[in-house]
């Protein structure tokens, strides 16, 4: 769900039919039918954009039922957690949560905290206690965090910071308990409301259902996958949420077999934001120091990140050898380890915000490194005239794409809204390498980093992204050398030495290619006093002995000989020899859950992690098994949560879930995300039809939308727009086409932009298969040929027929196969959490060209 | 059995001529290692006189096209841009439409979606990676008169390129269609990787399918696990799956045949494909009396008759 | 989907260039026959145009050869058909391969139609075809089953074939034998002008059985076709050509004959009706390779 995994993901896919080969039932539920759905033992047809009501239909299903995992759901999960009466749900509310503020469109999620009100008052005040006053009242965590002495260590920041503990009912009776929230919440979400809002019939939404419980329990596991078609929706961050409730209530997390796989899109996209091209984090997904959170100092920046009761405690050892990293020997404990070096962020500067500055004139340039925003950027015509302010712009890529040549070939351009002789950006293109023509590390979709070797040089001119890089910097270094300016002190002490070793280039032309294994090892982290590899993050300090440029990577270069990345020892299971899988070489993360609370397998069939008394060098006692276990490994499964303790001493031998606060799965997040606590229909910000859960809040309450007359949306009933559409992509094309579109083999096998219509839509319209038709929405309006075919269908939603388009967005203007830009009919909305956009639902006429 | 008109060629099969070596040159006989397809845990291993194939199940193709790009690439050949092909042509997913002298792979698209039904439920997507048979009676070696259609050590069928004289009675006599003519005028057809093979590697097309759809060895061995394949699968009620080409029956057998989840004909295929000279006797008859009829009605119009001869006789005084 | 979307079948391509083989073979091998026939038993009168056709035979072969070259992909290796290209000089001959059988056809006509020529152009017909010289007689023999299997060879290779009408029958080398013989008398009519008029009268009346024959072959070829005669020949404008073949190539030639008045007199008649059975015989070669492969070919 989610996802087209056949045709996005092929290779991964050949698992998915070695499963089916060995009896798994493979569900495919999609708006269309696809390559996936071909291969599919059920298929399940429905509206674009209603996967919270069908999810929700699940959950619901699962409750109401009483097919849940009953100990996995009691032990593992906060089902049992006492959630603030204040709390309000959307059921209360008619569509929102407590704490929405329809001024700023945001939500305050005090009231969705957990009960720690009981617990408060048992609970010694260690702080107080050290100062030797009583106060009147507790103070705040972040208070208490900053007055603590960290003169040598950041511990006594994070002791201060451990709260009470929360509440919780185990019979989960308590009608202010996680569960009893989370029941009363999707009780409407009933197998009619999903025929009705997702246009599927019942029967199949029932066999799924069924077909899930079947596959769940102590003894079979199910796993779902998907991709942007969750992700990109205004929703679609509580759409994966959803999924992750249902398969914490039916137990198949951290179990073999189990698990929610995000399939993500580029190569090595995984690696890219583990290292990050994210603006919001640094690397390892610490949150990047802004301007907008309390992060002045670096004692700030841990009393606000750091969560004391999980692993994550030690997010002052991660922070601060990532600053040795960055900084060197400038940064001491004196000046705060350079903290106050290091850049701040000041809003959201994804790509939209982004691309909406550069249309108002406020960006003078731009660096698009194997991005193509001319095609892949929705509003992509709005994209397409920003680019026209720009000073200047650098396109690094394989060929001129759309992005570096919008100057003279653009649709704007050939129309006559811009004028090439007025245009003033200076457009710098630079060849790039392929991947093969350079070495490094790539990273899967699970976690995996594989080395690859160099096996060509690039041709004349073009280089890496690596060399690119380091060059960069090198010559800005030289412009800046000499400065005395503070602002210009954090770039002057940056490390930036990858040099290689003359034996690194021996074979190559390129002489001057950076050493991808010094960068390596800059991420694994070295001792500082001695330069030695560190053997993982459990022996990164936050004194400033230890530099990491990456904590959830250490480990993958343990030593100058041993890059565990480039190791290739497969064996029939698990591999743990095969490349290298973050966190510390596990494969499933959480895996104590696959376990009961025993420490025993959940049946023999599953069995993946668990408990030997007799385990251990000293053989008191160790987790074993398949994988490298999530978990402390010497820690017995009876171990006792401690109120006092720091760190996982809080959380019990039975609390598989060591990056949460609480050790548990969250079937009630209260904090995390910015839209709500538990997921709710909402429909997208175009949609054809009323919301039918909340008549009275039609789309997200929080979703960020950008006012503009090139930005405007269609209303609900709108008759100019009555279709849904949605875009998706081929396997015979790669994104924005800027590879496939230039390869003679992969662009003849589709040649030309075309929209799926169903047979029944293109009757209604007049339309034969080949026609050329015109689709428009709000934005923009391009061609295309129809497509007439059976496997797209009318939908029937809240009693009306709903027609519902497709269309690849693959096709721009340059390369062997050219067509109309497909993003230029979206628009600029975004999910609050993640700012993405919304290209998998909106609306749109389609007409006879 | 073969048929009475596929014989051997009067004058023997030339050698093919020599390709570049990988390696150790292999000892016609021994085993040649490949490397198989998926998992290095699944090598196959063929030898020079026995007989390799594809066994093509469809039920795990997902139309992914990996086996035409592969082949492109590893043949070098030209892709088809020129504008009368380099277009959508309507037909499902499916632009490549037909095999061609410079396309040897072509996936063929099925939709079998009832319209009637509004929710499309039980709608299938029949996806096929067609090829080149490599017909144990091969209809374009039968009918080849250069000689430029021989059998290889592998009991593939293949090309000689620098022989075919492009005469195009290959493209005529193959009961497939696999056959066209390529940019230079000669004929152009699945090579089976003959180069590869000769290296002990496993075809392009089959190392590059994720889903091993697309599966090579020695044909006795495929035939062994098509044959397991269609029990699995009738067993879960696929009823409709069958083997196509797995037996001698069809043209002696086809190296590389197929499972199919429905009639030949849904998928373009001769439900029962003949060799060309199946028509030999009967044209050959045929002609032969024409011959005979022509020749005797030639003698009573033309012969001499006696009042004819005198005339004749007074004529050439 | 339409069901033949996915077709079994692509189409050879053999365009003008092999109906003009296909025409100019079959009228080579039916003047040789006719100057054959007339050779063995005709009388001293028809000695006259059996010249005529020993003149024409050889020029017409090479003709013809030259169509069938400049046909093929690679012409400057029409010879691969008669050598192995990497074994030179062994010969290939597949004879269960009308192509490669052909190659040999043509080889030996050319052979026997070379002698004749020789002796029409040096000796007048008086060495080699003399009347009583049995040498000339085992050659006239010779050419003119050579020339029946030329006529007759190239319908035997559309029907050794996979390719729809033309495989799905045992029809045409009787046709095109029989087209092929009467193209090539009427060749021999328009061409043998000042030769007896008994002679006239006998290469007519040869014609006349030659094109009642291929009426009958014609009319059962295309009946037996059935349901892919439906669908490639009568339902489309191929239909036509061979409505052409019937009225203008037979009916009409034979119409006539039966009443040369029709025409002004047996000579004009003859002339008339020559011309109408070598249209005929074109039309018939072009609306047969275009059954399967369209009319522009």
């Amino acid at each position: 769900m989610g996802s087209d995994m056949a045709e996005c993901h092929p290779v991964a896919f050949r698992w998915v039919m070695k499963a089916k080969q060995n009896g798994a039932k493979l569900i495919h539920i999609d708006p269309r039918f696809t390559r996936t759905s071909a291969v599919a033992d059920i298929f399940v047809p429905i509206r674009a954009g209603s996967d919270i009501v069908f999810l929700g239909g699940l959950i619901n299903w699962v409750i109401q039922n009483e097919k849940y995992f009953k100990d996995y759901v009691l032990n593992y999960t906060n089902a049992a957690t006492i959630i603030n009466p204040n709390f309000r749900d959307s059921e209360d509310l008619d569509g929102i949560f407590s704490g929405y503020n329809a001024e700023t469109r945001t939500y305050d999620n005090a009231t969705w905290q957990y009960d720690r009100t009981q617990a408060q008052q048992n609970q010694p005040n260690a702080d107080t206690q050290q100062a030797g006053v009583q106060p009147q009242q507790p103070l705040a965590p972040f208070d208490r965090a900053m007055q603590a002495d960290t003169s040598q260590s950041f511990d006594p920041l994070v002791k201060a910071l451990v709260p009470p503990r929360e509440r919780k009912d185990p019979t989960l009776q308590d009608p202010n308990c996680a569960f009893q929230i989370l029941k009363r919440h999707f009780a409407r979400y009933t197998p009619e409301m999903v025929e009705q809002v997702c246009g599927c019939p019942k029967e199949k939404f029932l066999e799924v259902a069924q077909t899930l419980v079947d596959n769940s329990g102590p003894e079979r596991t199910g796993s779902m996958a998907y991709a942007v078609a969750w992700t990109q929706h205004t929703i679609g961050v509580q759409i994966i949420r959803a999924a992750g409730i249902l398969q914490q209530l039916l137990g198949n997390i951290g179990r073999p077999g189990g698990g929610i796989l995000a399939l993500r899109g580029h190569a090595s996209i995984q690696g890219s934001t583990d290292n990050p091209t994210l603006y919001h984090s640094i690397t390892g997904y610490m949150s990047h120091p802004s301007i907008l959170k309390r992060h002045e100092t670096l004692k700030e920046y841990l009393a606000t990140e750091t969560t004391p009761t999980s692993y994550y405690s030690n997010q002052p050892k991660f922070m601060v050898s990532y600053l040795k990293a960055m900084y060197g020997d400038a940064a001491t404990r004196e000046n705060d380890f350079a903290y106050g070096w290091h850049p701040r962020i000041s809003g959201d500067h994804s790509h939209i915000p982004m691309m909406v500055n550069v249309a108002d004139g406020k960006v003078k340039g731009m660096f698009a490194i194997g991005q193509n925003p001319a095609v892949g950027g929705q509003n992509a015509g709005l994209q397409r005239r920003a680019l026209a302010n720009l000073d200047w712009l650098v396109v690094r890529d394989y060929f001129e794409t759309e992005t570096a040549s919008f100057w003279y070939a653009s649709p704007e351009v050939r129309n006559g809204q811009l004028s090439t002789a007025d245009i003033k950006t200076e457009i710098f293109f630079l060849p790039a390498a392929h991947n093969a023509e350079g070495e490094g590390s790539f990273t899967n979709t699970h976690r995996l980093l594989q080395w690859h070797e160099k096996a060509a040089d690039p041709p004349g001119d073009a280089r890496t992204d690596l060399w690119f890089t380091y060059q960069l910097g090198k010559r800005l270094k030289q412009l800046y050398a000499g400065s005395t300016l503070p602002r210009d002190q954090g770039f002057l002490n940056l490390t930036w030495d990858y040099e290689p070793q003359p034996t690194e280039t021996l074979e190559w032309r390129i002489k001057d290619e950076p050493s991808g294994l010094r960068v390596l090892k800059e991420i694994n982290g070295y001792d500082v006093a001695t330069g030695n590899h560190l053997s993982g993050f459990g022996a990164l300090k936050d004194d400033g002995s230890t530099a990491c440029g990456n904590w959830i990577y250490s480990g993958v270069f343990p030593a100058p000989d041993r890059n565990l990345a480039a190791s290739r020892k497969p064996d029939n299971y698990v591999s743990l020899g095969w490349g290298f899988n973050w966190p510390a070489n596990r494969h499933i993360m959480y895996n104590r859950a696959s376990a009961r609370p025993d420490g025993q397998p959940w049946s023999d069939r599953k069995r993946y992690v668990w408990w030997n008394p007799q385990g251990g060098a000293d053989q008191k006692g160790a987790w074993v098994g398949y994988d490298v276990p999530d978990f402390t490994i010497n820690k017995p499964p009876d171990a006792p949560a401690d109120d006092n303790g720091v760190g996982l001493a809080w959380q019990s031998g039975a609390e598989p879930f060591i990056m949460h606060a609480d050790g548990r799965a969250w079937l009630f997040a209260p904090t995390g995300l910015l839209d709500g606590p538990m997921p709710a229909h909402y429909e997208p910000a175009e949609s054809p039809v009323q919301n039918a859960l909340y008549p009275k809040q039609q789309s997200s309450p929080v979703y960020k939308y950008f006012q503009r007359d090139d930005n405007q949306l269609a209303q609900v009933g709108d008759p100019r727009y009555p279709f849904a559409i949605t875009t998706y992509r081929l396997t015979e094309h790669y994104l924005s086409g800027t590879m496939s579109r230039w390869l003679p083999w992969l662009a003849e096998l589709q040649p030309e932009l075309f929209v799926e219509i169903s047979p029944e839509l293109a009757r209604e319209k007049g339309i034969a298969n080949l026609d050329m038709v015109k689709v428009s929405t709000p934005r923009a309006s391009i061609n295309a040929r129809a497509l007439v075919t059976g496997r797209l269908r009318p939908f029937t939603i809240n009693g009306e027929r709903v027609h519902q388009v497709g269309m690849p967005w693959h096709w721009g203007y340059k390369g062997y196969a050219t067509g109309d830009i497909v993003n230029s009919l979206s628009s600029l909305v975004m999910d609050p959490n993640v700012s993405m956009h919304e290209g998998k639902a909106f609306v749109c006429n389609v007409e006879k060209a | 059995m073969r048929s009475l008109f596929n014989l051997p060629p009067l004058v023997e099969q030339q050698q093919i001529p020599a390709q570049p070596q990988v390696g150790d040159a292999p000892v016609p006989g021994s085993p040649v290692s490949a490397t198989g397809t998926g998992t290095p845990a699944a090598p196959v291993s063929f030898q020079r006189g026995q007989s390799v194939g594809f066994f093509t199940d469809t039920t795990l193709c997902i139309g992914c096209k990996a086996c035409e790009v592969a082949c492109k690439e590893w043949n070098q050949l030209p892709a088809e841009l020129d504008a009368k092909y380099f277009r959508l042509s309507g037909n499902s997913y499916d632009n490549t439409v037909a095999l061609s002298g410079t396309t040897y792979r072509h996936v063929k698209f099925v939709e079998q979606f009832e319209l009637s039904n509004p929710n499309r439920v039980g709608g299938r997507w029949l996806m096929m990676s067609d090829v080149c048979k490599h017909c144990v009676q091969a209809g374009c070696l039968e009918v080849c008169p250069t000689g430029a259609i021989t059998r290889t050590e592998f009991d593939t069928v293949y090309i000689q390129k620098d022989v075919c004289n492009g005469c195009r009675y290959c493209v005529a006599g193959c009961p497939y269609g696999v056959i066209e003519m390529d940019q230079d005028g000669v004929a152009g057809k699945c090579t089976f990787c003959y180069d590869r093979l000769q290296a002990g590697l496993t075809p392009a097309c089959a190392q590059a399918c994720p889903t091993a759809s697309i599966q090579f060895g020695p044909v006795s061995e495929l035939q062994q696990r098509a044959d397991a394949r269609l029990l699995q699968l009738q067993q879960a009620g696929r009823t409709q799956a069958r083997l196509y080409g797995r037996d001698e029956a069809m043209l002696g057998g086809l190296n590389s045949f197929y499972l199919l989840e429905d009639t030949p004909s849904t998928y373009g295929l001769p439900e029962a494909p003949h060799l060309p000279s199946r028509n030999l006797p009967a044209t050959g008859g045929l002609g032969l009396v024409a011959a005979v009829l022509a020749g005797i009605a030639g003698v009573l119009a033309m012969r001499r008759r006696r009042i004819d001869s005198v005339e004749a006789a007074e004529e050439a005084r | 989907m339409p069901p033949d979307f996915n077709p079994s079948y692509q189409v050879p391509n053999w365009g003008w260039w092999i109906v003009l083989y296909f025409f100019f073979g079959g009228v080579t091998g039916g003047v040789y026959f006719a100057a054959a026939w007339l050779d063995l038993f005709g009388d001293l009168r028809d000695r006259a145009a059996m010249r005529v056709g020993h003149l024409i035979a050889f020029p017409l072969i090479l003709l013809s050869a030259l169509f069938l070259i400049v046909d093929l992909g690679q012409p400057l290796r029409f010879w691969h058909m008669i050598f192995q290209s990497e074994r030179f000089p062994e010969p290939i001959f597949k004879p269960y391969s009308p192509m490669s059988l052909g190659s040999g056809i043509l080889f030996i006509f050319g052979v026997v139609s070379f002698l004749s020529f020789v002796d029409a152009v040096l000796g007048r017909s008086s060495l080699l075809h003399s009347p009583r010289n049995p040498i000339g007689k085992i050659v006239s023999v010779l050419g003119a089953l050579a020339g029946l299997a030329l006529a007759g060879y190239t319908g035997a290779l559309l029907n050794v074939n996979n390719e729809p009408v033309w495989g799905d029958s045992p029809w045409l080398s009787a046709l095109f034998l029989f087209s092929g013989i009467s193209t090539g008398i009427a060749a021999l009519l328009l061409l043998a002008r000042r030769v007896a008029s008994t002679t006239i009268e006998k290469l007519s009346e040869a014609d006349n059985y030659m094109v009642l024959f291929e009426l009958i072959t014609l009319v059962v070829f295309l009946a037996s076709l059935g349901a892919v005669g439906t669908r490639f020949i009568f339902g489309t404008p191929t239909i036509v050509l061979f409505a052409i073949v019937v009225v203008i190539g037979v009916l009409v030639p034979l119409a006539i004959h039966w009443r040369p008045g029709l025409a002004g007199g047996l000579r004009s008649a003859s002339v008339l009706s020559a011309v109408l059975v070598l249209i005929g015989g074109f039309v018939l070669r072009w609306a047969v390779l275009a059954a399967p492969q369209g009319l522009g070919l």
